[in-house]
């Protein structure tokens, strides 16, 4: 049975289910539990809820040694920027134990952040980092769009056996949305097509999946119809839907709200670019935010950010471009 | 000692209502949505920013964090021009780019406000070691909150501002909460300058409402700091009237402790105080408070008239500008023209009189002509003064002194912040941190401060400094020193990045790394340390963002960066033999991206093959392949082939580690697929996902 509830909580409610399933699971990080009447410590005590001072580097080197002893933590690091503070344990720490003990030990943590909160939080809270993890070996990441896709996909992530980021979206947090109730695990892996589509695919994440769609409506209105993957997860990304996709309509749109250079876009961009030559009938465009730290001012953030209008602009432009022949 | 006098009084009580009605006049923009964003009010703390401020200098430097609005006031930054930041108008001190967190005024000394915890205090180091080395008597602050003290940056800090004894003052406001959760919680040492004890700092601890006593004991740190010595700590117990946030539903409070804070209200003290003392009567207090009320109407009227920035204008401040060069920023597209291949020189560069040296003599010479052309120029970095494991710096100390060649203990985040800092103040520091592994400890500094700086300051901060790094696998030394992290810097607008492939272009590239008022990340791969060349005595300047063509070619075009740029050329011998002229580009810059020479050539031979030591999935190579087939689709006649690493972290073990790095062999065979690649009928697509492979095995 599913029922309508926010995208915030969907992500609490796969934790504590996850905890009430599992008592390895742990959950620590800054702010948490700072009351007896917080529903987690009132569930599971102090042992298992832990708030933390401000410091990242611990907190994150604390869960993987948690982790290789056997338990299952999940640290609330609340701004993905954050984690740059503690980049050490999450790139040579974190995803490296199992593979330099030759598989003898696993590490499975969960780093939950917010990222992408353009409402005015400006240069250092807003920044849409999630490429930085998403070309290490050996950590997951993992991007919910939506209300049932954060619970499953955190579901998921806190099973898994490897580091997983799960970055979720500041501006979907009171987005309210369908849930299945009790247990509800969305496989790693596996992209979602969000709508069907024969005339371009438009491969988007995060709070950009909602304005994809909204594009998609209004393209169709124009009579172009765009087929619309949220892939859900990054690493390990669902190329395969993709490339399906784009054998259909030999056209592809990334959206993406970081900056484009050495980006998750380019790289689905350059994967699409090779395995999906031979079907392209046009350049792999993108739509993403401008090659700027995100301005404080408003017009200016907007300025900066993909929107429907530059999504729909964009579309056009990869259906009237015929290659010219060479 | 200063103490208090009737002048000095009134002045404080005058700053100190000017932020109070600041902050509750912004409180109430806030609620009606006119201010947006993340907004921490200093209301019960304006005390401190008063008595510290009011001793400063426009000269001396102090940095703030996120709860920095009475800091700016309190520093000079006119009301008006802070209220049209936090509205975002153009007129604001950083034409809205900024913020409320990143205020900046840099005429009135007031170096910046950061959102990220800790994150400012390496930077003020870095300020007061400028000072020093121009012999100059400024001293820099740092305020920060008693929750920072948890963070590394804090310790590594410390420890070097006490080790270098700079003039530092410290200014720790404790309000015994980091957001929603009590000092008690965060640590079990109550006192902030308890913390620092074994660091031997000069400490004190005063009350935060008692305004006289915040002077009186910052006015003795002061003296004390102008003749050079330091660092200094003062603890000023604060209590945070308002929310950690506007808007936070402030669950936490205690309102039995709230009602007794109200009674040592720092304001009400200060003005109590000067007329008990009879330095003001009732009537001139009162009139001070109405001034300051009417001040901050006036800023607001100022703000609201102000119009929005252009919202394009946002562009120009992400890279700073060298003075009198036209040179255009790297994010403005295609880079500046340049004479496509016609620039070529042989590899080794041309033109007697020659010497053979190795790479990284190369980088230690280019080092000292700096050093020797520009005293602004330090080195900083562990083990520098003693030449480094590699010897990139030896010699240096001997002929530039410890002053400007700095050996720093193992703080990766505060040495990279102190340069930032330096930089920031005018100079221009290269720092080297040993292995690109370990940016992942300064990462914060450098995305976060370095990167971000000249934006969010509206183009009034500028970073002029070098990170040299070493990356590359081949030593057998495993998964935490070998990897090739350059496209998470790649990412970063503001930052640049660097990756020569041999002794002539790491001299020439450096000079202008160093040359350039932007931060720039020059990544050197340990396999070319030891390759010998001939290079000229005197080698020449090379620009940043042109690349070099060392081979021409119609069939296919080859693009490599540092180590893979050999064996490219390796790999184009081989092809040649088999009639297959290939073209080979060394970008020698990531960012910027000569995209113009590198798209110029593709849509010449149609065909392409990327490679770099870097892991395939989410290396630059995707980068170069997602910009050729947008710029050279209509020309492209096969796949872009990329080369890398596959994706598993570096192994150790050698016949491992030797398949691992990819070379000329691997260019070879992607060349041949990319050649003999045939419509319609290819090798079929493989439907896998790249990440995909699951090594819960
Ligand atoms: C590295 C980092 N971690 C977490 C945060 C979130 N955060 C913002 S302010 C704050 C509390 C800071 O407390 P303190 O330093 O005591 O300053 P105060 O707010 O009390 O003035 C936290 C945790 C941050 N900005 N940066
Ligand atoms: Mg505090």
């Amino acid at each position: 049975m599913a029922r309508e509830i926010p995208y915030i909580a969907a992500i609490n409610e796969a934790i504590h289910l996850e905890m009430a399933r599992d008592d390895t699971v742990l959950y620590f990080g800054q702010n948490l539990a700072t009351t007896e009447n917080d529903e987690f410590v009132k569930a599971f005590g102090h042992d298992r809820v832990r708030v933390t001072p401000i410091s990242e580097t611990a907190e994150i080197g604390m869960a993987i040694g948690a982790a290789l002893a056997g338990y299952r933590p999940v640290v609330e690091l609340y701004m993905a920027e954050f984690m740059l503070v503690a980049m050490n344990q999450v790139v040579n720490e974190g995803p490296r134990f199992r593979y330099m003990s030759g598989g003898r030990v696993k590490v499975p943590i969960v780093l939950k952040a917010g990222y992408g909160f353009t409402a005015g939080w400006a240069g250092q809270h807003t920044g849409s980092i999630y490429n930085m993890f998403t070309g290490i070996p050996g950590l997951k990441v993992a991007l919910p769009a939506r209300p049932a896709d954060a619970k499953g996909l955190m579901a998921t992530a806190i099973r898994d056996d490897n580091p997983v980021c799960f970055f979720h979206h500041y501006l979907l947090t009171l987005e309210p949305g369908d849930v299945p109730e009790g247990e509800y695990l969305v496989p790693f892996g596996q992209a979602d097509i969000r709508r069907s589509g024969g005339d371009v695919t438009v491969v988007a994440t995060g709070w950009m999946v909602g304005k994809a769609l909204a594009a998609a409506e209004t393209l169709a209105s124009e009579g172009i119809e765009a087929e619309v993957i949220d892939p859900r997860t990054l690493n390990p990304l669902d190329l395969a839907t993709i490339l399906t996709s784009v054998e259909k309509t030999g056209r592809a749109v990334l959206v993406d709200q970081a900056t484009r250079r050495a980006s998750a876009s380019q790289m689905i961009a350059a994967e699409i670019a090779d395995l999906g030559f031979r079907w392209l009938k046009a350049p792999i465009k993108q739509v993403t935010g401008l090659e700027a730290t995100v301005p404080y001012s408003e017009p200016m953030e907007a300025y900066v950010l993909p929107d429907e209008e530059k999504i729909a602009g964009t579309v056009r432009q990869v259906l009237g471009e015929a290659p010219v022949a060479a | 000692m200063r103490t208090l006098d009737p002048q000095t009084a009134a002045d404080l009580l005058r700053t100190t209502w000017r932020i109070r009605c600041f902050e509750e006049r912004v409180a109430a923009l806030k609620r009606t949505l006119q201010v947006h964003g993340l907004i921490h009010l200093s209301v019960g703390g304006e005390g401190v920013a008063a008595a510290v401020c009011a001793q400063l200098r426009d000269e001396d430097v102090v940095y703030s964090g996120h709860r920095a609005h009475g800091h700016a006031i309190a520093k000079g930054a006119p009301t008006e021009r802070v209220m049209a930041e936090l509205m975002g108008r153009v007129d604001g001190l950083c034409r809205g780019l900024g913020g409320s967190m990143h205020l900046v005024d840099r005429d009135r000394g007031f170096f910046g406000a950061t959102g990220v915890v800790g994150g400012n205090l390496p930077l003020a180091l870095g300020n007061a070691l400028a000072a020093r080395v121009r012999a100059g008597d400024e001293v820099t602050v740092v305020f920060f909150g008693d929750g920072a003290v948890q963070a590394g940056h804090f310790h590594e800090s410390v420890n070097l501002a006490a080790l270098w004894r700079l003039p530092v003052i410290f200014v720790c406001e404790n309000n015994g909460v980091a957001e929603f959760t009590s000092r008690s919680e965060h640590t079990t040492v109550e006192l902030v300058s308890d913390v620092v004890a074994p660091y031997g700092l000069q400490r004190e601890t005063v009350a935060g409402s008692d305004v006289p006593a915040i002077f009186e004991a910052f006015g003795a740190f002061l003296e004390r700091a102008r003749a050079g010595n330091g660092p200094f700590l003062l603890e000023c117990l604060t209590h945070r009237r308002r929310g950690h946030y506007e808007g936070d539903p402030e669950r936490y409070r205690d309102p039995v402790a709230e009602e007794e804070w109200r009674r040592r209200d720092p304001v009400a003290r200060l003005q109590a105080h000067a007329i008990e003392n009879g330095w003001l009567d009732p009537g001139s207090a009162g009139a001070i408070e109405r001034e300051a009320q009417a001040e901050i109407e006036r800023a607001v009227r100022f703000a609201r008239e102000s119009p929005y920035p252009e919202p394009g204008a946002a562009e120009p401040f992400v890279y700073a500008l060298a003075v009198g060069c036209p040179e255009k920023g790297p994010h403005t597209g295609p880079y500046l023209g340049h004479p496509s291949a016609t620039g070529a020189r042989p590899h080794g560069g041309a033109g007697p009189p020659e010497s053979e040296v190795t790479f990284v003599r190369a980088i230690n010479d280019a080092l000292a002509r700096a050093m020797r052309a520009d005293e602004r120029v330090i080195v900083i970095g562990e083990d520098v003064a003693e030449g480094g494991p590699y010897m990139a710096t030896a010699g240096l100390a001997d002929e530039f002194g410890r002053d400007r060649v700095l050996n720093t203990p193992i703080s990766e985040g505060a040495v990279c912040g102190v340069a930032i800092g330096a930089a920031q103040a005018g100079l221009r520091p290269v720092v080297e941190i040993m292995f690109i592994d370990f940016i992942t400890l300064a990462l914060d500094q450098l995305v976060n401060q370095a990167a971000k700086a000249h934006f969010m300051s509206g183009g009034q901060l500028s970073v002029p400094m070098v990170l040299r790094t070493t990356c590359g696998a081949g030593s057998r030394s495993g998964a935490q020193h070998s990897q090739s992290l350059e496209a998470w810097v790649a990412h970063v607008p503001g930052l640049k990045v660097v990756m020569p492939s041999s002794a002539a272009d790491a001299t020439g590239l450096l000079a202008s790394a160093i040359a350039d008022p932007n931060p720039v990340v020059f990544v050197e791969n340990r396999a070319l340390y030891f390759r010998r060349e001939q290079l000229p005595e005197a080698p020449e300047r090379l620009q940043l963002g042109r690349a070099h063509t060392l081979r021409f070619g119609a069939d296919i075009t080859i693009v490599a960066t540092s180590r893979l740029v050999g064996d490219a050329l390796e790999a184009a011998d081989r092809l040649a033999a088999g009639g297959v002229q290939a073209e080979v580009i060394d970008p020698r810059t990531l960012l910027p991206l000569d995209l113009e020479t590198i798209a110029g050539s593709v849509r010449r031979t149609g065909r392409a093959v990327v490679a770099h030591e870097a892991v395939t999935l989410g290396g630059f190579g995707a980068e170069l392949a997602a910009q050729i087939q947008d710029a050279a689709f209509d020309r492209l006649e096969a796949p872009i082939q990329r080369v890398g690493a596959p994706f598993t972290p570096v192994p150790v073990s050698p016949p491992l580690e030797d398949a691992y790095r990819p070379g000329a062999g691997e260019i070879y065979a992607a060349a041949r697929s990319a050649i003999e690649w045939d419509w319609p009928e290819g090798k079929e697509p493989p439907l896998t996902t790249a990440g995909g492979r699951d090594f819960r095995s």
